[in-house]
């Protein structure tokens, strides 16, 4: 695995547990994770005499990742996420938070891999609407409109039909 | 940022301190070795193959074809790479290069999809689309630039469907599919894209629409008209009633219509600087809806059936070709200063003729190619090859 100058191995090596940290925040499970980082070290593996030419192997490792994920279609899953719990225990805020929050969470696995890269790059690495176009290889429309659609989903997943409907009622009556 | 912006962005960082399991990272490395080696293996038969195949090519159609690029073995680095091709790997190919040749481009793309050319422009940029193992586009418009060698495909447009593609060096034209029908858009370096015309475009056998030194010239489909716009934000101006069959500036070529929209035989030769226009008849077999045409440097060619036919745009001389075209399921047709190409498209393998206006030869070679201004790009195997003429 010698290629162009023999840093290759080096460079896996050492940052490793970072990229697959990286690429299980793009993918949220261990098994995704790991065939994310495997496509992307060989893409890089097989680009190493140009890539080590450059300053930043690891920001192309971590690109091409972002736009692996992005372009992946939507695999069946083999899990099927529950999208909350079933039922309130109690009426305690703290323990509506974590459901609030365990639904976020499965809303969040079970976004298309694009909007979900989409989301990673502006606010996990927390790149401009630009920045991140230019990272996915799309236009800042397409970006503005995946992050607008995955935040919509996000949010329902997040409110209760009846809650989000007295949130409506509430905005209306106040308007 | 909102609320939601933030939690989310918490759940995220909540997720950067998992661990692979224990046993993925020796597997998984080892994995990674495996298929640099065998990936790296393919390229090298792949690019030997096409460097075998384009020496034939020089060779035999068109023996003052330079080249100066060579695909680097292992990646789309052949992009940013400097040195010219004789001195990297011994190439077979003629060397003596020289700034603004270019070399290959492998077809992989930031998208995972492969690059389908939609063609190239007088600058020698490459233009085209992604696709897919099973032929799903990625819907978006790839331009690769010319700066020394062929830069990495950038992004130029990412439109709900379009048929095709041109450019120069400032401008890239798409036909964008709006409603029933397509419409003509124009992005001018990092501009936004702006629509040109306002009635669609009406298109026969071949593009309707065609770009050169920056202008722009397309056949509105609501009057049939041709128009010529000089940059994209450039107001439009009228040429001529008819079809714009080609353009090779300053020349566009408009076939004459009746009121039905129908080639009347007369084909008008447009100066698009000072309105200047020839009038040329065209035969009958010149003008069935499957006819493509391409302007090259004093020339417009016809593919009509299984022939194509050179005109010598000075005298109106015609050359026919004695080479029968390749059978295709769809074809283009492109010229440029000193050839014209026809390719034939077909599921399993695409053929192309390429014939030199300067010394009459004409060669059928595997797999598509196209030409225009000093350029020809040709397919080999998985790399997309740019080599520029004299």
């Amino acid at each position: 695995m010698r290629g162009g100058g023999g840093q290759f191995e080096d460079f896996v090596a050492n940052r490793f547990p970072a990229l697959f940290r990286y690429a299980y925040v793009l993918t949220g499970n261990q098994h995704d994770a790991e065939d994310l980082v495997q496509e992307a070290l060989t893409r890089t593996g097989v680009a190493w005499g140009r890539v080590r030419r450059k300053d930043d192997p690891e920001g192309y490792v971590r690109t091409t990742m972002a736009r692996i994920m992005a372009n992946r279609w939507r695999r069946p899953r083999l899990e099927h996420l529950v999208e909350g719990v079933p039922e309130h225990a109690a009426d305690d805020p703290e323990i509506d938070r974590v459901h609030e929050m365990d639904g976020l969470d499965a809303a969040l696995a079970a976004l298309p891999p694009r909007m979900r890269a989409v989301l990673v790059l502006r606010y996990f690495e927390q790149l401009s609407e630009e920045e991140t176009a230019r990272v996915l290889g799309c236009s800042r429309g397409t970006v503005k409109s995946q992050a607008s659609r995955a935040l919509a989903k996000l949010r329902a997943s997040m409110l209760p039909q009846e809650a989000e409907q007295a949130l409506m009622e509430d905005r209306r009556g106040r308007s | 940022m909102e609320d939601l912006e933030r939690l989310v962005a918490g759940r995220l960082r909540a997720l950067d301190d998992a661990a692979p399991s224990a046993e993925a990272p020796p597997a998984l490395l080892a994995r990674v070795g495996h298929q640099v080696k065998a990936r790296r293996r393919r390229r090298r038969i792949t690019q030997s193959a096409a460097g075998l195949s384009l020496a034939a090519a020089v060779a035999v159609v068109a023996p003052p074809l330079l080249d100066s690029g060579d695909p680097s073995p292992t990646d789309p680095s052949v992009l940013a790479a400097s040195e010219p091709a004789d001195r990297r790997s011994g190439s077979a190919l003629p060397s003596s290069p020289r700034p603004g040749a270019a070399g290959g481009l492998p077809r992989d793309l930031p998208s995972g999809k492969v690059l389908n050319a939609f063609g190239i422009t007088s600058d020698g940029a490459v233009l085209g689309t992604g696709v897919g193992p099973r032929g799903r586009s990625d819907g978006v418009l790839w331009r690769a630039d010319v700066s020394g060698l062929l830069t990495v495909p950038a992004p130029v447009a990412e439109p709900e469907g379009m048929y095709g593609a041109s450019g120069s060096r400032n401008m890239t034209i798409w036909a964008q599919r709006e409603g029933g029908g397509y419409q003509l858009m124009c992005r001018s370096g990092e501009g936004e894209p702006v629509r040109l015309g306002a009635g669609g475009i009406a298109r026969r056998g071949g593009a309707a629409f065609h770009a050169d030194r920056d202008v722009a010239v397309w056949t509105d489909k609501a009057d049939g008209t041709v128009w010529a716009a000089h940059g994209c934000d450039a107001e439009p101006e009228r040429l001529a009633s008819g079809y714009a069959a080609g353009f090779a500036y300053p020349h566009a070529y408009v076939l004459s219509t009746d009121g039905r929209g129908r080639p009347t035989g007369e084909v008008q030769r447009v100066q698009v600087e000072t309105g200047a226009r020839q009038t040329r008849e065209l035969p009958r077999g010149h003008l069935s809806p499957d006819a493509l045409y391409a302007a090259g440097s004093g020339t417009f060619s016809v593919a009509s059936g299984r022939t194509l036919t050179v005109y010598d745009t000075e005298t109106w001389q015609a050359r026919e070709v004695p080479e029968p075209l390749p059978r295709g399921e769809k074809a283009a047709l492109t010229a440029g200063d000193g050839l014209v190409v026809y390719t034939a498209q077909n599921r399993d393998a695409d053929r192309a003729l390429v014939y030199e206006t300067g010394s009459g030869q004409a060669r059928v070679r595997d797999g598509e190619a196209y030409a225009k201004g000093e350029w020809l790009l040709t397919r080999e195997g998985e790399a997309y090859r740019l080599t520029s003429t004299p």
